[in-house]
């Protein structure tokens, strides 16, 4: 698919985007949740709760796209599948926290354990013995190891014999949300399926942030930009910035909230490396990256990072 | 320094309306995936990447509570690994004469080694890999650094295969059986205890009590010099800045069902730390600056001033960029 022509669309309720979203979005989202329902590892109704939540996560996107002319999606298509990879990852997180664990810690045994690779085919996670890496696996399910009686074999509470376990059985590659549920099945671990237990977003408009009167919000935002991480904080003082472009540290330092000795100290800076780059600022995504040493998409999910965590202190 | 005296209020309300609406327009959440909470539990991930998983997990009771079962996991493997070394050394000379021997036989037998069971499927074409290459490291500066005290640093740690030694800070108190009896909580993490860092608002963090409210009150030279509103998740940040090259003691006061206690319980040690120095960190700052990518030089700095953890963490960083030398030394360490 070509990039996202957000130029072209209209405003959020506009068919062209009603058609985006029924005729590109749910051709990729449904085959992906189809196959999570089939093979149990979705129940229909969650499968319903990811995709609304798919839905609301595009619709965000599209509609911040459209009002201020975000960065382009260069593949339209991939996007939605990762949006929908990960919220299904999110879902099965919150519904069942044991199983969410045992996955975690198989993780950790295949980063640890020499015997073991993990790589990626169409979006999900497949896990392989060493040398079987980049094989997209034939089978949907691992095959189940069990003994004469039809009884599970891998009894081990150690997880990584019984990874080596379900591989050296199955003697392939096998998607490893199929191994989770065999070892699972196995060690009985089972969570009470809980309602949704979510992060506590604000949401965007509402909340404390937007009722804060101008001077009470800037004295929150500076306190809250003093208790981000150092590269937090730089990446998101050097670039944050307005509607029209004016550079958030100027409004501080203009409001009286904070001098030019404190912003610079923020900033891991001397006042005169400040007064320096002051008429340049805000800096742009490269230039930060070049000096803090890092690349310019960690710049940008520093910042995004940041943001985030503003609007997660400030709204509460 | 520009002149704002003149703008209006108007102005300034139209700006700060604007930067709050930017804030309030930041994207969903996303929860931070498994393969880098294994990093983030190994301490393995970039000092940027860090920062932004980190940032997530402060305020996600979900990511939080996977971080710590990890990391409980990966301490509850490593224990039973030393258990099973333990054992292991009683058995290791027939072992490694066994090894010996089949090593003569299959030499004299000039046959070839069984087929092992990763050869049951053929490699395929293509790779897709889970993690990005490293970048290479950077190469060192031909004719030294501006520093000369780096340079020197550096000649010495390539020379001799490890890191500079720092003098011990005495940041390890003795167990404490003065201050009563245990609670049973004697195995709680706390942190910073016994090491230096860097920050100056450094966030504290402990193992959670289910139910319980905390206070935590930081100390220097028996002086409380900062203390904590009410809080009801296990971390906090000070609001003000602690001082430079100056040694702290901290608790937590933790109260459930009208019953106060104390982290870390007794006879557990109290828990110490030190801010780094202030013409330390100005040379951190100027090492960072001037060599961003230079991670070994950052591993000497921090070794130097006392940071085993980070000086490792940035050592691990060098030698995944392909600094042989850093890679020798770690292997060392």
């Amino acid at each position: 698919m070509n990039p996202l022509d957000v130029e072209k669309m209209g405003p959020v309720g506009d068919p062209s985007l009603e058609r985006l979203l029924t005729e590109v979005a749910q051709p990729v989202i449904e085959p992906i949740l189809a196959r999570y329902t089939r093979s149990r590892t979705l129940a229909p109704i969650d499968a319903e709760d990811v995709e609304s939540a798919v839905n609301v996560r595009l619709i965000g996107k599209l509609r911040r796209m459209i009002a201020e002319g975000g960065e382009a999606v260069a593949d339209f298509e991939k996007y939605v599948a990762t949006i929908t990879y990960n919220a299904i990852s999110d879902h099965l997180r919150r519904r069942f926290p044991q199983r969410a664990r045992l996955k975690n810690r198989l993780r950790y045994v295949v980063a640890h354990d020499q015997r073991f690779e993990v790589w990626m085919v169409a979006g999900e996670t497949v896990c392989g013995l060493r040398g079987w890496t980049g094989t997209r696996p034939a089978l949907r399910e691992a095959p189940v190891p069990t003994d004469v009686a039809g009884r599970l074999t891998v009894d081990s509470r150690e997880p990584a014999e019984a990874l080596a376990e379900v591989l050296e059985h199955a003697g392939q590659p096998v998607w490893l949300n199929s191994i989770v549920s065999v070892i699972a099945e196995a060690w009985n671990v089972s969570d009470v399926p809980s309602r949704e237990r979510p992060v506590a977003l604000p949401s965007p408009g509402a909340g404390t942030l937007s009722r804060m009167e101008t001077r009470e919000f800037l004295q929150a935002l500076w306190r809250e930009v003093q208790a981000l991480r150092p590269m937090q904080r730089q990446a998101l003082l050097l670039n944050l910035r307005d509607d029209e472009s004016v550079d958030v540290i100027s409004v501080l330092v203009r409001s009286g909230i904070a001098d030019h000795g404190a912003i610079a100290h923020a900033m891991e800076m001397t006042a005169e490396e400040l007064s320096a780059i002051w008429n340049d600022l805000p800096l742009d995504d490269l230039t930060i990256a070049a000096r803090l040493g890092i690349t310019r998409q960690q710049v940008i999910n520093l910042r995004k990072s940041a943001r985030e965590r503003l609007r997660r202190r400030m709204g509460r | 320094m520009p002149d704002h005296r003149n703008e209006s209020n108007a102005e300034l309300e139209r700006s700060a309306a604007g930067v709050r609406q930017t804030i309030l327009s930041a994207e969903d959440e996303e929860h931070v995936d498994a393969g880098t909470l294994v990093l983030v539990a190994d301490g393995k991930l970039d000092p940027a990447d860090r920062e932004v998983a980190e940032s997530h997990i402060d305020d996600c009771a979900m990511c939080r509570e996977e971080l710590e079962d990890l990391r409980r996991f990966a301490l509850e493997r490593q224990q039973r690994g030393q258990t099973r070394l333990r054992r292991a050394a009683r058995f290791s000379i027939p072992l490694a004469a066994a090894a010996v021997l089949a090593l003569v036989l299959r030499l004299l037998v000039r046959e070839p080694a069984h087929p092992t069971v990763t050869s049951r499927v053929a490699p395929p074409a293509a790779v897709i890999p889970t993690t990005s290459a490293p970048r290479p490291a950077p190469p060192a500066p031909a004719t030294g650094y501006a520093n000369p005290k780096w340079t020197g640093l550096m000649a010495e740690v390539r020379r001799s295969g490890r890191l500079p030694s720092s003098p011990d800070p005495g940041l390890t108190a003795p167990d404490d059986i003065l201050r009563g009896s245990s609670s049973g909580h004697a195995a709680e993490r706390v942190a910073p205890a016994g090491r230096i860092v860097e920050e100056t608002r450094p966030e504290f963090s402990w193992t959670p009590r289910p139910g319980s409210t905390y206070v935590v009150a930081v100390f220097r030279d028996e002086v409380e010099v900062a203390r904590s509103p009410l809080l009801h998740e296990p971390r906090w940040r000070p609001a003000q800045t602690l001082r430079r090259g100056n040694t702290y003691i901290w608790q937590v006061e933790t109260t459930k069902d009208g019953t106060t206690d104390i982290i870390p319980s007794p006879p557990a040690p109290q828990s110490m730390f030190a801010i780094l120095g202030e013409a330390e960190h100005a040379d951190l700052v100027a090492a960072r600056r001037a060599h961003p990518r230079d991670r070994l030089l950052h591993a000497v700095l921090f070794a130097r001033y006392g940071m085993r953890d980070e000086a490792r963490a940035s050592l691990r960083e060098a030698a995944a960029a392909g600094d042989a030398d850093a890679a020798r030394i770690l292997a060392a360490e």
